[in-house]
């Protein structure tokens, strides 16, 4: 195709203000789907997505359209993942676009997501065409949030479109925006092959399915392609358009949008940022901007049954196939006995991964406490890359510690300000500034240890401003940090599943706080359990479990027995699903509690 | 032949203790159709006994307020018992009565009826007790029906008595103990007062109300209740039962030993070493069934090898004596120490592994002449212990 009649675009929206709606609508409205194809939000393919509401992993598809003048043009839409953990795969689907929808919600206004990748496409030169969505609301401020976005992106207010995705106003205006704002591709057909990847999945049957945009030459099959990040050369087995299935074609030539088979195994093999170039007339140079993903957060995942250890192996290995962000290693706990340490981008991937593994998988889980990657100077100068508290050496042997910082913005009504700030200062905050967008709003800027955010950090800003606020965060840097392992022992003996690493100041709290909690989560022994908080050989808490001293049954006569005996099994049950550790029991919500200390 | 026990529930009561799950109902007119229903249920089981092959050795009217009916009702059910079903010459036949309904005392009566053993509901001797637990009767009357039983002839009487109430001190219990070996009764049954689900006891307590005695003191009360009782030369032979010897309860121990029970009446159960069935905990389903001429049972279930382990264990472990290993080994096919070995060795042995351990004196359970049994500071912990064998038997 022409590349005059192609468009390349991608909508930056928060979470809620209408994204995927407005996508099934111009899939509708380009006849891309009948009527009997749409489910709710097509793009969102996984329960979960459908669920939360959200996108996790993005999704690309390209719709024909026949303009008003009489021209039928492809537009490709890619969608990009909204929420703060995935933030560099939003940079990569944005690199591959030349123009962008920015939704903002009528009644909600600007949020500090959208924000961060309304710059980021800003960044990379991309029209930005904003649209006020959900317009036909009681509660719409249509003229308040034209305001914000004049300020914000400096356009004109008439070239603000006006829309409601769900009642289907205002989708025309946006589809002839796009052919005669956002700019064709411009790339040269003849030049050595570029092609940007920035979506990759996996298919049992074909392997990795790399989604790319070629920049610069054309791909087809049968071409010895050259990855400039693994360095792999592998043969292209299939190229073509993404539908709602794949539509083979001969080639994918530059401007164009579309999978490439390649025989690459798994999503590893086809990383989100690296540039394809043929093997045999090769680019010089990649295409800008490709990063590794580095897992932010880890934390132990441990079957809550032994037996179910490999099941949980195999889970893990096929969710990976399909998330190259996703790091597992086997680790062993005394506690908790066989598991893994996985890694995760941030909290919300996370919690998606254990949501999948229980759900999809039927796998019981304990999880440890998350933590983030601490960098050890010892005594001796060695540096040691530290994401397991159990690996922390002894206090006496650390020189140094040092812990990720982050910067982060966090847009909120001017009201909230100070509550802001309190929760800030107490999660060891750096406040760089302020910016205020309008009267009513401000975007906060702060620095922060990521291990301060990555608990409920979150949750407790949106509380504090009636979910007003919204977060963004990206890393910055390693700072030293003055922090500590803290255990927790039972009758002397420390459990490794329930150690953290936390900043000094905080470690009376927390240890405080665990053992009021497992003294009311472990039921009463036979003995006395006591249950401390220790940093090094100094006890900083301490809880006791008195001994049962009398648990007999009064009587039972022959109406009792039946109901004694079941009793007897009702519990029996409850007691397999505890873990042994020395002579106490602990019942598995013990280790889970700890993370809602 | 297999001698069964044989229980008949009474399910009227002038008034509901307010600790009591028993089934029973306060509105006394259907006793006379009860009596009738009851009658046929007799009849039913006589013509297709499932109970086949057994004599019953003991005979126990329970309640719900047995004493409600009178000597004639009493010996007339007899008589129906012993013309429907074999029983042995020495047949034991306990009536359970309470002190508030003996104030004509029927004792010579019930005894000319054929009952030879009377457990009197005693609870306490202490007025405030019996207040609190909204007993109908005072102490003196307690007393006094004791008195006048064992006057008219009853030579097996027993009595109840409940501790642990809210408020109770050592020194109250330690007095309703004296009291009740000056009446030399050949039996008491003590009991913890147990706050059973349902009951406006266990609301109350819920509410906040009234306030549970504390673990600690209830075990005192235990302990100091077995030791004057013993020391009274009771010997202590279930964990709430203490008997002058040869008075032990022939009917419960039919109960802790296993043995096959027919029960009649609303609610009573059934057992007859493979199969338990109990019938409708109502009086007027109860007559509906009899009625039109089927038994009134309201279920059943079969009793696995799995769940026969359970009971024995539950039940063998109740009394002081413990299980018999060899009886253990036939039922069940395999060897009950070999199968919970660990458990008895950690509860054998807990004083020097567990510094924690609050017997640091005594072992929890112990073998003595082929029986696993409780040791005293064991009986204090058989809900737990019973916990960790049936564990150990999976």
């Amino acid at each position: 195709m022409d590349q005059e009649f192609i468009r390349n675009f991608c909508i930056i929206a928060h979470i809620d203000h209408g994204k995927s709606t407005l996508a099934d609508r111009l899939l509708e409205e380009t006849g891309t789907l009948n009527k009997n194809e749409m489910k709710d939000q097509v793009l969102d393919s996984m329960d979960l997505e459908r669920e939360r509401g959200i996108t996790i992993k993005m999704h690309a598809i390209t719709m024909e359209y026949k303009a008003a003048d009489h021209h039928n043009y492809l537009l490709n839409l890619i969608d990009t993942p909204g929420h703060v953990d995935f933030n560099y795969e939003v940079s990569r689907s944005l690199a591959a676009c030349e123009g962008a929808l920015l939704i903002v919600d009528a009644a909600q206004g600007i949020e500090a997501q959208t924000v961060t990748n309304l710059y980021l496409a800003i960044e990379s030169d991309l029209e930005i065409i904003p649209v006020i969505n959900k317009i036909d609301l009681p509660s719409a401020q249509v003229d308040l949030v034209k305001n914000q976005i004049v300020e914000m992106i400096g356009c004109k207010e008439e070239d603000i479109l006006l829309a409601s995705a769900k009642a289907g106003i205002g989708i025309k205006e946006i589809l002839s925006a796009i052919i005669k704002r956002v700019p064709p591709p411009n790339g040269e057909a003849d030049a050595p092959l570029r092609a940007l990847i920035f979506d990759s999945m996996f298919n049992s049957y074909r392997g990795a399915l790399a989604y790319v945009r070629v920049f610069e030459g054309a791909l087809y099959a049968g071409q010895q392609i050259h990855f400039f990040s693994t360095g792999k050369t592998l043969e292209v087995q299939e190229v073509g358009f993404l539908r709602l299935q794949q539509i083979p074609q001969k080639v994918l030539s530059a401007g164009e949008v579309g999978y490439v088979i390649s025989g690459a195994k798994e999503v590893k093999d086809t990383k989100v940022g690296d540039t394809i170039t043929s093997a045999d007339h090769p680019a010089t140079e990649p295409l800008p901007g490709y990063r590794d993903v580095k897992s932010m957060v880890y934390s132990g995942l441990f079957p809550s049954d032994a037996e179910k250890y490999e099941d949980l192996r195999a889970a893990l290995a096929k969710l990976k196939l399909n998330d190259s962000a996703l790091f597992y290693e086997p680790e062993t706990s005394i506690a908790l006995g066989f598991g893994f340490r996985c890694g995760f981008l941030g909290l919300l991937h996370m919690e998606i991964i254990q949501e999948r593994l229980e759900r999809e998988y039927q796998l019981d889980l304990v999880t440890t406490v998350p933590n983030v990657e601490f960098h050890v100077i010892t005594n001796r100068g060695e540096k040691l890359v530290v994401d397991n508290p159990a690996h922390l050496p002894p206090a006496g042997d650390i020189a140094r510690v040092d812990e990720p910082y982050i910067t982060s913005s966090i847009l909120t009504p001017t009201e909230y300000i100070g509550n802001i700030m309190s929760l800030a200062m107490e999660r060891r905050g750096v406040y760089l500034n302020t910016e205020y967008i309008d009267e009513t709003r401000a975007n906060l800027h702060y620095e922060f240890p990521l291990a301060e955010v990555i608990f409920d950090f979150y949750d407790r800003l949106k509380s504090l401003t009636r979910g007003y606020a919204s977060f963004d965060y990206e890393f910055l840097c390693y700072r030293e940090g003055n922090v500590v392992r803290l255990d927790i022992l039972l009758n002397g003996d420390p459990v490794d599943a329930l150690s953290v690493i936390v900043h000094k100041d905080k470690a009376y709290e927390w240890g405080r706080k665990v053992c009021d909690k497992l003294r009311d989560l472990i039921p009463r022994q036979m003995f006395q359990v006591a249950i401390q908080a220790a940093i090094g050989g100094k006890i900083i808490a301490r809880e006791t479990i008195k001994p049962l001293r009398k648990n007999v049954t009064a009587k039972c006569y022959g109406g009792d027995i039946s109901r004694k005996r079941k009793l007897l099994e009702k519990q029996k049950e409850g007691k397999k699903r505890m873990k042994q550790l020395g002579k106490v029991e602990v019942p598995q919500e013990a280790f889970l509690a700890v993370l809602k200390v | 032949m297999t001698k069964a026990a044989l229980y008949i529930h009474v399910p009227f009561c002038k008034h509901k203790c307010n600790y009591c799950d028993f089934y029973s109902i306060t509105d006394q007119s259907p006793k006379l159709k009860y009596i009738n229903a009851l009658q046929k249920e007799i009849k039913l089981y006589e013509k297709n006994p499932p109970f086949g092959g057994f004599s019953f050795s003991t005979l126990y009217f329970g309640g719900g307020t047995p004493s409600l009916l009178s000597p004639r009702q009493v010996e007339k059910i007899i008589s129906l018992i012993r013309n429907a079903f074999p029983v042995t010459k020495d047949i034991e036949i306990s009536l359970e009565a309470n002190p508030g309904t003996l104030e004509s005392s029927p004792f010579k009566d019930y005894l000319n009826a054929g009952i030879n053993r009377l457990t009197i509901g005693t609870q306490s001797f202490n007025d405030r007790d019996l207040k609190f637990l909204t007993r109908i009767h005072s102490a003196a009357q307690a007393e006094k029906a004791i008195l006048s039983a064992q006057k008219a002839g009853f030579q097996n009487i027993g009595i109840d008595l409940i501790f642990a109430l809210p408020g109770q001190t050592l020194r109250d219990w330690e007095n309703n103990l004296r009291k009740a070996i000056r009446l030399k009764p050949q039996h008491i049954s003590m009991y913890g007062l147990t706050f059973e689900e349902g009951t406006p006891l266990t609301i109350s307590l819920r509410l906040g109300k009234v306030e549970k005695c504390s673990e600690e003191l209830e075990r005192q009360m235990y302990l100091l209740g077995k030791q004057f009782l013993q020391d009274a030369g009771y010997e202590h032979y279930e964990i709430s039962s203490f008997a002058l010897p040869g008075f032990r309860s022939r009917h419960n121990q039919k109960y802790w030993d296993d043995s096959p029970y027919l029960g009649l009446g609303p609610s009573a159960h059934s057992y007859n070493g493979r199969r338990r069935q109990w019938n409708v905990a109502d009086v007027s389903k109860y007559l509906q069934h009899l009625d039109k001429g089927n038994l009134p049972i309201e279920n059943e279930e079969e009793i696995s090898q799995d769940h026969r382990k359970l009971e024995l264990l539950l039940l063998g472990l109740r009394r002081v004596e413990g299980i018999n290993l060899k009886h253990w080994q036939k039922q069940t096919g395999c060897s009950l120490t070999d199968q919970s070995k660990k458990v008895i060795e950690k509860m054998g042995g807990l004083a020097k592994t567990a510094p924690f351990s609050p017997s640091s004196k005594g072992r929890l359970l112990t073998i003595k002449n082929g029986h696993l049994c409780l040791t005293r500071e064991g009986l204090l912990l058989y809900d737990t212990i019973c916990m960790e064998l049936a564990e150990a038997l999976d």
